[in-house]
């Protein structure tokens, strides 16, 4: 799906997995990167599932990186 | 039982007969072995037999993934292989060591946590070439034949993750080479195509098992026992690791050059100063990891233009310096590192073996007729890349090589144990990690490689402290030692005085620490300040995520335990005693210099002050005397073994005791 919120940089990934522990842990309960709903696949992509929820950036806090970022609003901060 | 960061299970494959079974993990190996690599050896006393061949059917390979593995613990991505390697451990007599590998991984252990396992035992030889593919409950042996032999590690890796890749991702998968199908001594397993786990003829043993890879995924997930503290603890450490003034630095070249050189002049490199700026166009770590230590490099320039290569860029200087192969341009080192990868070879073996040979021929030892029709020089790219197709294909000398440092030897008639201008410091029939001629690493990496059975890794030092690569302040290292291991600061005053400390006596302690670190899952590094080695932290991240209780104090008897039963392996494999002596070279390094362009070097501490024989063994008998063990064989004593709840292992060690 695509995400308002948020703008990736693949490259920048360093496949650390972070994204999708913190995000199957929110929403499954453990630590399961196959439930997570981003996909990665580092240095072509990274996508987020349909089941992703809008506004949700969870996995945003929890890049180190800067290949996944909040979009900052125009004049906003 | 329900676990928490354990699965609990064991899957067990004979690869013989194809039976496939999974066995449930006893909870009191579980509490007393912690994990990974601990309970790795637990399940090896049992599985192995003594005096097996380590390239038959009979010899056991266990893979385990410790409780922090697949959770967001900082660095824990972590794997471990267990085995009974095939370099022969002594000139004079047919034995073997027991040994764990470890290597960071990817998918490799979190799929391998989340298709349900934390130990994998393979036995038995596949008919044909084969993978061992585990997803979820679908474990099946595959064909490989379109891999065996056809494909390097990197095509390899990235055919079999993306053909069992899942919803959100590529497959774990660790793979040989041509070096190992063809059981090179020197061969190497490659994790996720990038990290390492098998060195010293581990890839071998899956090559003498017909097994191309394993490959993981799953989606059964990974439980912690209190979410909520799990995650506040996590929180806590990326915070602080995240506000150190190193956080985010990509792995700089002088960074690689101190870690390697150690400030000694062994005279300027003629690579580019900003060689890492220059070349490096991706980062990349294990799960979880804040200071991820793997780079990918392309060079731009010259002859080798287009070549990539992913490693731990240390290795460049480890083929130009180190391993004194004298290659004019980076792009020469960085070609000849990446095709030893491509067959699946240990570099550190590659470089210095390749560096004998071509001596030995240049001083006139061996001739054209002993290589095969090989003219060998010194920075000659195009001869060593001929000389290492001759010995992955076991051509000619190449096959003697394969065979590893004693054949080589007696094939040319100089031993490299005792050639001290062109060979290697050898303990138990392997080259030593770090060749402390080279790098002034001084006793507290020296000693690491001498008493352990595998002959060192990377990450081993005496006090656990980066200081004894740059020279920090001996309070520095004494804080660095108590904070990592929680040892308490008035225990650690006998092993200080005001000018230096017993590398003896800290590194009992500082093996301890590691082997719970790396049960655990844990990285050595991890971020800025190797935030993996935390044994406080890490016993509130143990606590939180099994729901079982330990203190530092409690993780340490646990890492002692660990180390104790390594030792029993090998004793009951006849690894005892003069096993453990210091490399030759290294003792005659006390009294003969290495000449460089500023003067003669001698072994030192890492003061800078000279050290003699004597203080070598001197240390060796405090390290043994601290960990409570007999000096005189090296082993562990009755008394050590039952107090640590041992007492069923006291038959391996009371015929050797008085």
């Amino acid at each position: 799906m695509e995400k308002t919120n948020i703008e990736v940089d693949p490259k920048k990934c360093t496949q650390c997995h972070c994204c999708q522990l913190r995000c199957s842990l929110a929403f499954t309960g453990d630590f399961n990167p196959e439930k997570a709903r981003i996909i990665i696949d580092p240095p072509d992509s990274i996508v987020f599932t349909d089941e992703c929820l809008v506004g949700c950036s969870l996995c945003v806090r929890y890049c180190s990186y800067g290949a996944i970022l909040r979009i900052k609003k125009p004049g906003g901060s | 039982m329900d676990y928490y960061g354990y699965v609990g299970k064991v899957l067990c494959v004979d690869l013989t007969s194809g039976k496939i079974e999974t066995q449930q993990l006893d909870e009191n190996v579980i509490k007393d072995f912690l994990g990974g690599w601990g309970i790795n050896y637990r399940l090896e006393y049992d599985l192995l037999k003594p005096g097996t061949d380590p390239l038959s059917p009979d010899n056991p390979i266990i893979i385990g993934a410790g409780p922090l593995c697949g959770t967001l613990a900082l660095g824990s991505g972590k794997v471990a292989a267990t085995m009974k390697l095939p370099i022969r451990a002594s000139k004079h007599e047919e034995k073997y060591i027991v040994a764990t590998a470890v290597g960071g991984s990817n998918q490799f252990g979190i799929m391998m946590k989340n298709a349900g396992y934390d130990h994998i035992v393979i036995t038995g030889r596949a008919k044909k070439p084969s993978y061992l593919k585990i997803v979820d409950d679908d474990i099946e042996i595959c064909d490989a034949g379109d891999l065996w032999g056809k494909r390097d590690i990197y095509e390899t890796s990235d055919e079999l993750a993306d053909r069992h890749r899942g919803k959100t991702g590529k497959a774990g998968t660790w793979v040989i080479g041509k070096a190992g199908e063809n059981l090179l001594m020197a061969s190497l397993g490659f994790v996720d195509g990038l990290h390492t786990m098998g060195r010293w003829g581990g890839a071998a043993v899956l090559g003498s098992k017909n097994l191309k890879a394993v490959v993981t995924l799953g989606t059964k997930g990974v439980k912690v026992a209190d979410p909520k503290r799990f995650m506040a603890l996590v929180d806590r450490k990326r915070k602080q690791i995240m506000s150190h003034p190193e956080f985010g630095l990509p792995p700089s070249e002088s960074f690689f050059e101190t870690f390697n050189l150690c400030g000694i002049p062994l005279g300027k490199s003629p690579y580019p100063g900003d060689l890492f700026g220059k070349t490096m166009y991706a980062s990349w770590g294990c799960p979880s990891c804040l200071g991820p230590c793997k780079t990918a490099l392309k060079i731009k320039e010259g002859r080798f233009a287009g070549t990539t290569l992913k490693t731990i860029p240390v290795v460049i200087y480890e083929a130009e310096k180190v391993g004194k192969l004298r290659l004019p341009h980076y792009g020469e080192a960085v070609k000849l590192v990446d095709l030893m990868h491509r067959y699946g070879m240990c570099m550190f073996t590659g470089v210095r073996m390749l560096h004998f040979v071509t001596r030995l021929f240049e001083r006139g030892v061996i001739s054209a007729q002993d290589t095969g029709g090989l003219e060998l020089r010194t920075g000659d790219i195009d001869s060593y890349i001929r000389l290492l197709e001759k010995w992955v294909d076991r051509e000619g000398i190449g096959d003697y090589m394969a065979q590893g440092w004693f054949a080589i030897s007696e094939r040319v008639g100089v031993d490299a144990a005792t050639d001290f201008e062109d060979g290697v410091p050898i303990v138990r029939g392997s080259e030593v990690q770090h060749d402390i001629r080279w790098g002034n690493y001084g006793p507290g990496w020296m000693l690491p490689q001498v008493v352990r059975p595998k002959p060192g890794g990377v990450h081993q030092r005496a006090s656990l402290s980066a200081g004894e690569d740059i020279q920090q302040s001996l309070s520095e290292v004494r804080r660095d030692l108590v904070e990592k291991t929680g040892l308490p600061e008035e225990e650690t005053d006998r092993m200080f005085t005001a000018n230096e400390f017993n590398y003896g006596m800290v590194l009992k302690h500082s093996e301890d620490a590691e082997a719970v670190f790396t049960s655990l899952g844990t990285c050595a590094g991890g971020g800025p300040d190797d935030p993996g080695r935390d044994m406080p932290g890490l016993s509130e991240i143990y606590s939180a995520v099994t729901g079982f209780s330990a203190t530092p104090k409690e993780l340490r008897s646990k890492g002692e335990r660990i180390r104790n039963m390594e030792a029993l392996l090998n004793v009951r494999e006849g690894i005892m005693g003069e096993d453990y002596e210091p490399p030759a070279l290294w003792l005659e390094h006390t009294e003969k210099p290495i000449r460089v362009a500023t003067g003669d070097l001698y072994a030192t501490d890492w003061f800078g002050r000279r050290i003699t024989k004597d203080e070598i063994y001197k240390w060796m008998r405090d390290y043994y005397t601290e960990r409570g063990w007999d000096i005189n064989n090296r082993i562990p004593t009755r008394e050590k073994l039952r107090e640590l709840g041992l007492e069923e292992f006291v038959c391996i060690v009371e015929p050797y005791l008085a």
